[in-house]
């Protein structure tokens, strides 16, 4: 799989390489994921400063959005398109898609750009800006699947908020 | 300003509640606990979640430890988790999470804090796990907390070897059929370090009681001590005790200093206020008989009414009237009521701020009333409040990673969407004089192209090394004829990390953005912390956006410094640029970054020191309250394109430095770089509050401004663009047409010094079933331009289904038009784009 994979990519390079134009800046740079004992945590990263506006749902949901504005050094210079990365799944995370995505306006200065996050379940999180201030944090918990006895019903108070149990 | 001055009255508005908790926590943090002792800890956290969550599952799953649940604060938010204990190495606590791992495959080992350990230790008497024989002499030392029920704190276990397997000496005070509760005679101060307590034996149906100090590791010492307590014991007599016995007597341990007549209820001073100080705890206590088992007494009927008052006064959040009257029943000779109002008092306290008084309202309790369902109820608020005012240290200091396995990834993705756009233009000339109308079309096709990307990272991972290479690239392929087909690779570089020796190196095709770098470039970046917290790097390459028919590359050096006091770092930097030879742009600058899990704030300066003028200022921060409220303000001042020499190639048709520097001079060319740039100015501040569970509100006010530029031969000079600003009030929520869609609803007004425009959008996203979601988009923007006594309007709506096959195949559409009419005094133009695109994407 991976000997497939780089063979079409040295593939896909050598065949595209012909006109090569100078690129636009893209907004988004790498996608890590870390697993902490008490969280896991979805950090994008930016190839320029950004600085977190808010976020929805608060907590819970399928579908995160996060909005954000762009410190853009050279504002003419970034891409208006949408760019994507995919988070696989892991024992303790959903899968996840990524998508960036310029305002309506197309006007990078004065609208907020969005981060829609889908993730393949309903999930806990909470979003921050990062430390360098050119990321994005977004904190999941680690719940792992329990399961009680069938008898034991009342004692699942956070099965109530997590659909995915 | 007025909107800044609304923003800021709005999240006072917005936030008087937290002021409330901020002072409740600050006086939290003034009443540690003294009691703990240092060592350290492991445990196994199995799991954890924003919501509270339950223990049940993991107690039966390990009956013979203790498995609890608390309360802790990660990035400003509440984290329960599900903790199993105590290892005293990190050794045996890898050792039972791998077991766990089948169960709880999140499970996890933590180093938790002593106090941690000393709370859940007192409130798991009985929950102490019985290790085998050589976890006993690692733990053995550690178990020193003093333990409930204890009528005041116990010796403290700082004598070596005390509590050692070794020391399996004691002194028998006395014996007596009936209970002990302290002794009779006070214990010299110098064996007042050694544990007092109780043991039982049953002879021929007969129970005795034997109060007993221990514990010594040689007749000598033994010997000495009893000795000294001969005076007031004159019974006491040596006795050696087993290991059960000296681990068991954590449980009935007494106060050394501690002597009879005991006090049977202590009644709290009451302060000339009415409010009751805090009860005495250095005397000792009999435990009382529950409510169940007491009698009823002439006092019940005002005890009755002082506990309903006491209770409703609590119900409404009168926590003041709610101390008082339970303050007042408990002054009452024992009752009915006097077991619950000794716990509600303590909840009373609590929620009134008064958290050490509230530990001792609890810790009274489990004296007095040290077994049963309420002790429980007790020992886990005990527990809740004592994690509570612990000081929490910073996640990634208290977390134990495992040791790393190497892993090799590859994840990326490969798309291709086939894009098309057709315009119709109707032209409509008005000639008011001749009352004549002439219309023309235009249609034609404006896009047709096939776009592919491609998104590439192998990442190999090893405890000492963390490899990655990136390619990311867009390949277009245009169909219409006089377009040509374009390859932009945006990122192509290789990146090597040794963990151990803490040295980066990334080659290659990458982004810019820091370190003075302005984009992207192809080149070297490299960096190596000399010390945790200070790194240095270098950098230097070309610049890869540069479409001038000019030769440019640069260097820089950068110092990152930080984290100090926790929460600030920042960064240090100079570059110089060259283009044909000579300086395109040589700058110092610095970052300046503030973080904290609810407050942070970014600030960059770069200065230009070949034109002597400051290139970029920008400040960004932004809040987040616990309440969910959010702000967040920019304010960005930068030369714009950023300053360099090459802006004197603008406008002009020979873009070679070299060239033009043989008809001027280079200060010519930087004044004419100069003239060529202007000055943007944006300051914009906005805050959004959650309303309920489904609905936030946002507004955000923005102010822009473009300074006037004056232009050279072949560029004419460009327009101040006046203030324009930019008022926007958002309202987003979710589960409002089915159960997990996210709607986003914005109006904005947007006001310039000769226009004036309104937007309206509406923004639908919606998932059906596990693989379809559609995107439904409304914008209608009008916009009257005062100047030129024009009209524009603009409606714009929008499809975008998707669906998901096979878990990593997603085909994607977008369907969408523009109809966009423009007014003006003797024409009307109104356009219609209809555009859609067709496309998969592949997950790897």
């Amino acid at each position: 799989m991976k000997k497939l994979l780089s063979a079409i990519t040295v593939l896909f390079i050598s065949c595209a390489s012909a006109g090569i134009a100078h690129a636009q800046d893209t907004i988004l740079d790498d996608v890590d994921t870390s697993v902490e004992p008490e969280w896991t945590q979805i950090r994008v990263h930016f190839t320029l400063p950004v600085n977190y506006e808010r976020h929805f749902p608060q907590e819970h949901g399928q579908q995160l959005q996060i909005f954000f504005t762009i410190a853009g050094l050279q504002a003419q210079k970034l891409s208006l398109q949408e760019e994507v990365r995919n988070v696989p799944a892991t024992p303790v995370m959903p899968a996840a898609t990524i998508t960036y995505e310029p305002p309506l306006s197309l006007n990078l200065q004065r609208d907020p750009s969005t981060l829609l996050v889908r993730f393949d379940r309903a999930v806990n999180y909470d979003v921050r800006p990062g430390e360098d201030h050119r990321s994005i944090v977004i904190y999941l918990p680690v719940v792992p699947v329990e399961t009680p006895p069938a008898r034991d019903t009342a004692d699942r108070p956070a099965g109530k908020n997590n659909p995915e149990k | 300003m007025w909107a800044v001055t609304l923003v800021i009255l709005f999240l006072l508005f917005a936030n008087l509640p937290l002021a409330t908790a901020v002072y409740a926590a600050s006086d939290a943090r003034d009443n540690p606990e003294s009691e703990i002792k240092s060592g350290k800890h492991f445990v196994v956290t199995l799991r954890s979640s924003f919501t509270p969550i339950s223990a049940k599952q993991a107690k039966r799953d390990f009956p013979d430890r203790p498995v609890y649940l608390l309360e802790s604060k990660a990035f400003g938010k509440t984290v329960h988790l599900v903790r199993v204990g105590f290892f005293s190495s990190y050794a045996d606590a890898m050792a039972f999470r791998r077991q766990a791992l089948a169960k709880y495959p999140a499970a996890l080992v933590s180093e938790i804090p002593a106090n941690e350990y000393a709370v859940i230790s007192r409130t798991f008497p009985a929950m102490k796990p019985a290790p085998a024989a050589k976890e006993i002499k690692k733990l053995e030392p550690k178990v020193a907390a003093p333990a409930l029920p204890v009528p005041a704190p116990a010796a403290p276990a700082t004598g070596a070897g005390e509590f050692s397997p070794k020391a399996l000496y004691a002194i028998q005070l006395e014996e007596s059929p009936k209970a002990i509760r302290a002794a009779h005679a006070p214990i010299p101060a110098a064996l007042r370090r050694y544990r007092l307590y109780v043991t039982q034996s049953r002879v021929r149906n007969k129970t005795n009681y034997q109060l007993k100090l221990g514990f010594f590791e040689n007749e000598q010492d033994v010997y000495a001590a009893r000795k000294q307590l001969k005076a007031a014991f004159p019974g006491a007599k040596v006795t050696r005790i087993t290991l059960n016995e000296q681990k068991g007597s954590v449980r009935t341990a007494l106060s050394t200093s501690a002597v009879l007549p005991m006090i049977a209820a202590p009644a709290p001073k009451v302060s000339p206020g009415g409010v009751a100080k805090t009860p005495a705890t250095s005397v000792a206590v009999a435990p009382q008989p529950s409510a169940a088992q007491m009698p009823a007494t002439s006092y019940d009927r005002d005890a009755l009414a002082l506990s309903e008052k006491g209770r409703a006064a609590l119900a409404r959040g009168d926590n003041i009237t709610a101390i008082g009257a339970f303050d007042r029943l408990l002054r009452l000779p024992p009752n009915r009521y006097s077991q619950d109002a000794q716990e509600l008092i303590g909840v009373a306290r609590l929620r009134a701020g008064e958290t050490a008084a509230a530990r001792k309202e609890y810790e009274l309790y489990l004296r007095l009333y040290p077994t049963g369902e309420g002790s429980d109820r007790v020992r886990q608020r005990l527990a809740v409040l004592d994690a509570r005012t612990a000081p929490t240290p910073p996640p990634a200091l208290k977390t134990v990673k495992p040791q790393m396995q190497a892993q090799s990834i590859i994840v990326g993705n490969f798309s291709q969407y086939y894009y098309h756009g057709a315009s119709k233009l109707d032209s409509t000339t008005l000639s008011p004089t001749a009352n004549v109308q002439n219309q023309a079309s235009l249609t034609q096709t404006d896009q047709s192209s096939l776009v592919t990307n491609l998104n590439f990272m192998h990442r190999y991972r090893s405890e000492e090394y963390d490899n990655r290479l990136v390619i990311r690239d867009t390949f277009t392929k245009n169909f219409l004829q006089g377009q040509e087909d374009t390859n932009r690779p945006s990122a192509i570089y290789y990146e090597l990390k040794d963990r151990q020796r803490d040295y980066s190196a990334r080659i290659g095709r990458q982004p810019g953005g820091s370190g003075g770098v302005l984009g992207r470039f192809d080149g070297l970046l490299a960096g190596y912390n000399f010390t945790p917290r200070w790194r240095v790097n270098v950098v230097g390459g070309i610049p890869t956006d540069i479409t001038y028919d000019s030769h440019l590359r640069f260097v820089g050096t950068s110092v990152d410094i930080g984290p100090y006091a926790d929460h600030w770092g920042g960064s240090l930097y100079t570059i110089e640029q060259k283009v044909d030879g000579v300086t395109d742009r040589h700058a110092v600058g610095s970052e300046l970054r503030y973080f904290d899990p609810a407050f942070s704030l970014y600030g960059l300066f770069d200065y230009d020191t070949e034109f002597k003028t400051t290139n970029i200022t920008l400040v960004q921060g932004n809040w987040t309250a616990t309440s969910g409220t959010s702000a967040h303000i920019l304010f960005d001042r930068r030369k714009t394109p950023s300053l360099s020499l090459t802006n004197a190639l603008i406008g002009e048709s020979d873009t070679s430095i070299t060239s033009q520097l043989t008809t001027k001079t280079y200060e010519q060319l930087k004044q004419q770089a100069l003239n060529l740039t202007s000055t943007t100015n944006l300051y914009s501040v906005g805050v959004s509050q959650p309303l309920a569970t489904s609905w936030q509100a946002g507004f955000d006010f923005q102010s822009a401004h473009t300074s006037s530029t004056v232009g050279t031969a072949n560029q004419p000079a460009q327009p101040d663009t006046g203030t324009i600003s930019t008022y926007t009030g958002n309202l987003i929520g979710n589960g409002i047409f089915t159960q997990r869609d996210v709607n986003v609803v914005s109006v904005s007004r947007i006001k310039g010094p000769t226009f004036i425009g309104n937007s309206y959008s509406l923004t639908n996203r919606l998932l059906w079933g596990g693989s379809w979601s559609l995107d439904t988009t409304l914008s209608w923007y009008t916009q009257h331009d005062s100047s030129l006594d024009t009209d524009l309007k603009r409606f714009a709506p929008s499809l975008k289904p998707s669906y998901k096959w096979k878990n990593n195949i997603t085909l994607e559409a977008e369907f969408g038009e523009e109809h966009t009419t423009n007014t003006g005094p003797t024409t009307e133009d109104k356009t219609l784009r209809r555009y859609w695109s067709l496309g998969y994407r592949w997950d790897f």
